[in-house]
């Protein structure tokens, strides 16, 4: 069960400090754009070694957090596990309380050249501290990574350029001593470059090549005649695997169709066959005790669907992979996926998902900055990493968001502004309405906000996720509850809301903005010219009534007595009578009239962060 | 003579005995540990470990340990890893160190506590006090308060400490050469006393407050966390590494023992090898040596084919081990096994004894090189009365001694990367602002020099100091304009140390005399004098070892030879000391291929002889 438990970031990139939980199996790493995803991929590229010991990443001055005065960063990991599977990290123990389970401590350090220096400088130190070195970097070696970068170009690295995996591949099969094929012949390295040989000299012997290179022959005899005299034949070079293997390319079709080359499959699919390659591969690292699978973006080039079942794979990989081996390496893997995809968020288990975030930060201006052409500078993001184990969340909590988070709500974990509201009704409304109240700055920060309608009012479980406090902050940085008073309830869930937010010391962080009834007589109450007309479209006759007995109706609350009593009696379909609201405000050129507590919320919402 | 046909028959004892021996070398390859195997000298057993070690197929996920306590080991492993193309026997997940090390490593390091506000040092580990800064163990004594320029100074690492008990403090003492080095003679044992508890405090202090720990607290630390941390040792261990070899295991004092009693316990199998008869490091615990505690608890397997001495060399050790009747001579497996060379009793004779030697030597065919002339203590030695190999404390003086100790022909290892270190702290020194309390592996972290090109600039150093046959103030003046040009960091631009002065009331003496080397006299010394604790596990073809004429050289004669020299009347040493110096001895006539020699007092000769006649060994007596 040995597994990376904690990344930890200081002055690295993005991240000012920051530490990460990492899950044993998957974790997924959500985030907006510049929130530090690929920070993470890379700090864990750099504490492991490649699997196939070729690293393409190293440190260098710009990998330096630009935020406040570092002048060197440093990594560290922890890893977990039973004090027998963590035996070859020794020298990195950090003594634990608990006896099962015990902590392996590194930290990597980076210092950028100095003035006229022309390199950098990396160093490890092992363990708590105590003592400031890694007296057995070989132990390190054990840790490794596989990278699947964002938009590869699969077909090449499939093609012969990559060919390495696919040797990789055949050499583990030729030294497997349990390969047998269907007649039970083993086939070892000798017998396979003899036979694939033989092949490749019948196809030598071929007329036409014999002809071609008779021609060739030719004039070459006649030059060469003078001197010594040389001839040529037109063959394959010798049958060993390297040269066998660079011939062949990955080719895939559709199950059942004659394959064609991989250039010529969709993008996608390529893809596909290249995260197989590699998964291949990794099982033939089994010589290490755990393998980091770094994977960033896998929703590049992949339909939703497919997004999931790789996500599923993945996690069976990781799952399998915890079985014990017979030749006493751990051979664990765990998988790092970053995306942002809320298609993917939806399809993981929420305990696996660490939240990225940036977050602004006051920069003090420099005395001289008379000649900076943008003032904007002086405010600066540094990254933040929330993971939803932190929060404590308690089963029920727990699994409650786990069903409330499809595709759609999932990208509330994106975003630093979100809007919790009732239902269909307030989802389809808010952006024409925020259209006609906000402009400029505003506007840009209502379409970075994310809308999410809870089809009822249980708002507690999504609350507590986005607002419970951790040591590296919330989820959630400005939450607006949007819901309903409805008059004539016993218990009051405006208050019960406003406590729990109180509890969770989110005051600054999130608000409860109510409709003194429900939205649709706000709707109403506000001057909409179009209510009535789009009333009508689902009860025509019924509606006129209905209308009569409003107008003479003593106060608004009578007024929104009558129309919930109606609504309910009728079964009013609110979304469509949304839909038909606005169609009315468009087509009778009336201007969208916003009640008083969304014109509230809308403000608090695109209200600058602090 | 020998006819034909002896000498085939010979020929075949030798194959047959060759063959055995190597059966018994190829039973250690295989064996399962734990166990323990008694080598002869010269029995190969460095080898051996490294065959077993060769063993080990590729791409293990579990290790090795070996521990040794000297580098030779290692340095054989590495040639011999070098030779089958496997590099990997050196690495991780094998750990080839030396037992301090490995205590150090697996045993302390992993729970030491982190630095915090209490003290915010990390924990680092010494070879010795000497690595320590010069201003952290230099110890001052001012015997009378009222004349500070009446002071003494002392090397931390001058003293000998050992811990009595677990949590009791240690315990100093300050014996030999640097108790009676020049001025010190004078001071009253009541006076070194008072020096020793100095020492304590300060070594408790190094330790606890600076976190510097030598071999001695790392066994002391690591006996602790034995049983603190018991129950993740027995798994963290016994998962690390699939065996833990220990070679020289006869130099295991009880602490060590202790620990790799503990440590087996915890499930990590050990495989001890060692000669329990090469035992000399007693003084540091007294009793029998400690090893065969551990030798009582495993099974055994010899090595009993030695592969260095003649038949007649063997012979002669036999009679000085500690049972002599159960244990019969190891059989001779060299080329020149039965060189027909006897061991010669050479009688003290107030130097004369030496030349004789070099003319039984050269008898032999011998050259100077193949000689070696060996005592128990230094100051049986012939030549100077000082220890060539300790620096004296001042720095100038450690300058000019470092300077002479590598510009002989021949310094030992071990004293020739002192005197480099001694190189690189003066030019250190003469740069940097408190270099003195500056550790060695600090000068990167701290200074940012770097440590390659130190050593450089020690080469040039030495290259470039003027001769010291010059007067002292000169040499000063000189070496300073040398450190001058020696610019540590690019960016240094004037030196802000401390300057090399010339130490008080020596200016119109030669730069040789603050050095206390006898320069002159070393070059043309080509035969090798040396203690026998310095030549352990090393050979060479003649051997002349003195015994001086003192009653503990009778009271050990008495014993070896049973009684045949009689025992001196008046107070003898413990039967563990004497029984010691018998080992040191036997330590002594091991190191010899062909020709072993003893110089003893002339009236013990007769009675020595008629011993070892007896004994069925050739000897001859020189007169």
């Amino acid at each position: 069960m040995v597994y990376l438990a904690e990344l930890g970031l200081t002055g690295f990139r993005a991240f000012a400090e920051a530490r990460i939980a990492l899950r044993r199996g998957v974790t997924v790493l959500l985030g907006e754009n510049s929130a530090g995803k690929s920070g993470v991929t890379d700090a864990l590229r750099m504490l492991t070694e490649p699997l196939d010991g070729r690293r393409s990443l190293w440190a260098d001055d710009d990998d330096v957090c630009r935020v406040a005065d570092y002048s060197s960063f440093t990594l560290r990991m922890t890893l977990r596990g039973t004090a027998s599977e963590l035996a070859p990290y020794s020298d990195a123990f950090i003594p634990s309380s608990t006896a099962d389970e015990t902590q392996a401590h590194y930290a990597l350090v980076y210092e950028p050249p100095g003035l006229a220096e022309t390199r950098g400088r990396m160093s490890w130190a092992a363990g708590s501290g105590a003592v400031a070195d890694d007296p057995d970097p070989g132990a390190r070696g054990r840790l490794r990574h596989v990278y699947l970068p964002p938009l590869r170009d699969a077909a090449r690295e499939l093609g012969p350029a990559g060919s390495s995996r696919i040797r990789a591949i055949v050499e583990r099969l030729l030294a497997d001593e349990a390969f047998v094929d269907e007649t039970g012949t083993r086939h070892d390295r000798a017998r396979f470059q003899r036979e694939v040989g033989e092949h490749l000299r019948l196809i030598e012997r071929n007329p036409v090549l014999v002809r071609a290179s008779e021609k060739v022959n030719e004039p070459l005899t006649a030059l060469t005649s003078g001197a010594h005299e040389h001839a040529t034949d037109l063959g394959y070079g010798r049958a060993d695997l390297a040269s066998l293997v660079r011939g062949l390319r990955m080719r895939m079709a559709d199950a059942g169709v004659e394959p064609r080359d991989l250039a010529e499959s969709g993008m996608g699919y390529a893809n596909l066959a290249f995260i197989a390659t590699v998964l291949t591969h990794l099982h033939a690292a089994a010589q290490a005790d755990l393998t980091l699978l770094l994977v960033e973006e896998p929703e590049a080039h992949l339909h939703p669907q497919l997004q999931a079942v790789l996500l599923d794979y993945l996690s069976r990989t990781a799952q399998d992979s915890q079985r014990q081996t017979d030749n006493g390496w751990l051979g664990r893997i765990q998988v790092v996926v970053t995306t942002h995809a809320p298609l993917l968020a939806a399809h993981t288990d929420v305990d696996d998902i660490v939240v990225l975030q940036r977050r602004p930060v006051a920069v003090p201006q420099p005395a001289t900055a008379g000649d900076s052409p943008d003032p904007a500078v002086s405010v600066r993001f540094t990254a933040a990493a929330v993971a939803v184990t932190e929060l404590g969340l308690d089963a029920a909590d727990r699994a409650r968001v786990n069903r409330y988070l499809d595709a759609t709500r999932s990208s509330m974990l994106f975003g630093p502004r979100t809007i919790l509201v009732e239902g269909i009704a307030e989802a389809l409304l808010l952006p024409a309405m925020a259209r006609t109240l906000l402009t400029g700055r505003d506007w840009t920060r209502f379409v970075g906000s994310t809308i999410v309608a809870i089809d009822g009012v249980d708002f507690g479980p999504y609350l507590r996720m986005l607002l419970t406090r951790t040591p590296s902050g919330r989820i959630g940085n400005r939450v607006a509850v949007l819901t309903d008073t409805d008059p004539g309830k016993r218990h009051d869930p405006i208050g019960a809301l406003e406590r729990l937010i109180d509890g969770l010391v989110a005051t600054d962080a999130a608000a409860v903005f109510a409709s003194p009834s429900t939205l649709e007589p706000e709707l109403l109450e506000a001057g909409n010219a179009a209510f009535w007309p789009a009333w009508y479209v689902q009860r025509p006759t019924a509606g006129l009534k209905l209308k009569a007995r409003v107008e003479t109706a003593a106060d608004a609350d009578e007024r929104a007595r009558i129309l919930i009593a109606a609504m309910k009696k009728s079964r009013l379909r609110k979304g469509d009578f949304a839909q038909d609201f606005l169609d009315h405000t468009t087509a009778g050129g009336h201007t969208l009239q916003v009640p008083t507590y969304v014109r509230n919320a809308l403000a608090w919402l695109i209200a600058p962060l602090s | 003579m020998t006819t034909a046909s002896t000498a085939s028959t010979l020929g075949e004892d030798l194959r047959r005995h060759r063959a055995i021996a190597a059966a018994q070398q190829d039973a250690v390859v295989t064996a399962t540990a734990p166990c323990a195997v008694v080598a002869c000298p010269g029995a190969g057993k460095t080898r051996t470990i490294v065959n077993r070690h060769c063993a080990t197929p590729r791409n293990q996920p579990i290790g090795r340990a070996i521990a040794s306590f000297t580098k030779v080991a290692a340095a054989q492993i590495r040639a011999r890893a070098h030779e089958l193309g496997r590099p990997d026997l050196l690495q991780h997940p094998h750990a080839i160190m030396t037992l301090d090390g490995f205590f150090w490593r697996f045993l302390v390091r992993p729970f030491l506590p982190p630095p915090d506000e209490a003290n915010p040092r990390p924990f680092r580990r010494l070879e010795s006090w000497r690595d320590a800064p010069r201003q952290l163990r230099q110890i001052d004594y001012l015997p009378d308060p009222s004349k500070p320029q009446q002071r003494y100074t002392f090397d931390l690492a001058d003293f000998q400490f050992r811990y009595p008990g677990q949590l009791s403090a240690p315990v100093a003492t300050l014996t030999g050469r640097a108790r009676s080095d020049g001025s010190r003679r004078h001071l009253s044992d009541e006076q070194i006393k008072q020096v020793c508890r100095l020492a304590e405090q300060r070594r408790s202090q190094l330790a606890n407050e600076h976190r510097m720990f030598t071999g001695e607290e790392t066994r002391r630390v690591a006996d602790r966390y034995l049983n603190l941390h018991a129950d993740l040792l027995g798994q963290m261990l016994s998962a690390r590494f699939s065996e833990l070899v220990v070679d020289e295991a006869q130099d295991c004092s009880d602490v060590d023992v202790n620990l790799l009693l503990a440590i087996q316990t915890m499930g990590l199998p050990t495989l001890v090898i060692g000669d329990p008869d090469q035992a000399i490091y007693g003084f540091r615990n007294p009793g029998p040596p400690a090893i065969k505690r551990l030798l009582g608890k495993l099974d055994t397997i010899e090595l009993t084919g030695n592969w260095r001495s003649s038949t007649t060399v063997c012979r002669l050790a036999a009679t000085m081990r500690a049972d002599p009747q159960c244990r019969p001579a190891d059989t001779a497996l060299a080329d020149h096994h039965d060189l027909d060379l006897p061991v010669h009793l050479i009688p003290l004779d107030g130097g004369k004894e030496l030349e004789t030697f070099d003319v039984i030597a050269t008898q032999a065919g011998i050259p100077p090189t193949g000689r070696l002339v060996l005592a128990h203590a230094a100051g049986t030695l012939p030549g100077a009365g000082t220890d060539p190999r300790r620096p004296p404390a001042n720095p100038t003086s450690a300058l000019a001694w470092a300077v002479a100790t590598l510009r002989q022909t021949m310094p030992d290892q071990r004293t020739r990367s002192l005197a480099e270190q001694i190189l690189q702290a003066a030019v250190v020194r003469h740069w940097m602002l408190d270099a003195d309390t500056t550790t060695a592996a600090d000068r990167f972290s701290v200074y940012g020099i770097d440590p390659h090109h130190l050593r450089r600039l020690a080469a040039r150093a030495l290259d470039e100091l003027p001769d010291l046959s010059i007067p002292a103030a000169e040499w000063c003046a000189a070496a300073r304009r040398v450190l001058n040009t020696l610019r540590p960091l690019p960016s240094s631009a004037a030196p802000a140390g401390t300057s090399l002065t010339c130490p008080r009331g020596k200016a119109r003496k030669s730069a040789a005399s603050l050095a206390g080397v006898p320069t002159g006299a070393i070059p043309n010394q080509a035969i090798r004098t040396d203690t026998v604790h310095q030549v352990k596990g090393e050979e060479t073809d003649a051997v002349l070892m003195l015994l001086p004429d003192d009653e503990r050289t009778t009271h050990l004669l008495s014993t070896w030879t049973a009684g045949a020299v009689p025992a001196p009347t008046g107070p003898a040493p413990t039967e563990h000391e004497t029984a010691e110096s018998l080992r040191v001895l036997y330590v002594a006539v091991t190191r010899a291929r062909r020709l072993a020699a003893l110089a003893l007092p002339a009236r013990h000769l007769a009675a020595t002889a008629e011993y070892l006649a007896g004994r069925h060994v050739p000897t001859q007596i020189c007169s």
